[in-house]
């Protein structure tokens, strides 16, 4: 961790934004979170740094390098079928 | 035991007090447990400034001047000032929303 320097702010909301003050609602709308336990990635700038600071009762915040696109997070969440599918009907077998 | 005489906590003393008046030592440890979490939250973000070399006010002001749950003694962390009660101070959570707020810092002259 030391070598590489974090680029990236990520980000996940722990707490309901249920009767908070509409501006941080708005906060976190425009960071990209809508609901608990969804993950954001944020380029470290300044600006970022001083919105996810108003909503940081009700985030985690941690320091990544690279970042995860939205498919990569769908595919890891997914659990394992515990078969692979060799090949379908009317596909030649290998 | 049953009809309108019936002895409920109500009838017998008048008055019931559904909130304790402190917490209690799960409500507190989770109090401790959030304000760490906002404090790895500040410091990841000043870190995470710092390796790329840029500040920001904002957060060099929850860096340096916010207080830290690991510096604060007990009566900060779960108790608040309050103008009307006894002693000045009332449990923290009295206070709305008090889970989702940093109610770290007393008045000034306090």
């Amino acid at each position: 961790m030391s070598s590489i320097i974090p680029k990236y702010f990520k980000v996940t909301q722990l707490k309901s934004t249920i009767a908070m003050p509409l501006r941080k609602t708005q906060t976190l709308q425009k960071l990209g979170l809508h609901k608990r336990h969804q993950v954001v990635y944020q380029k470290i700038t300044p600006q970022q740094a001083g919105m996810i600071s108003s909503v940081k009762e009700l985030v985690k915040v941690e320091l990544t390098h690279d970042k995860k696109t939205k498919e990569q997070m769908r595919n890891e969440r997914k659990s394992d079928p515990g078969f692979v599918v060799v090949a379908k009907r009317g596909e030649n077998r290998v | 035991m049953l009809g309108p005489f019936r002895s409920t906590l109500v009838n017998l003393g008048g008055l019931l007090w559904k909130r304790p008046w402190r917490l209690s030592s799960t409500q507190k440890y989770r109090q401790r447990k959030r304000m760490q979490q906002v404090d790895a939250n500040i410091e990841n973000l000043f870190q995470g400034l710092k390796a790329n070399s840029m500040k920001t006010r904002k957060v060099n002001q929850l860096k340096y001047d916010f207080p830290k749950e690991k510096d604060m003694e007990a009566k900060d962390k779960y108790t608040v000032f309050n103008k009307h009660s006894r002693g000045y101070r009332k449990a923290a959570h009295f206070v709305p929303k008090w889970t989702k707020l940093s109610l770290r810092d007393n008045p000034k002259h306090f």
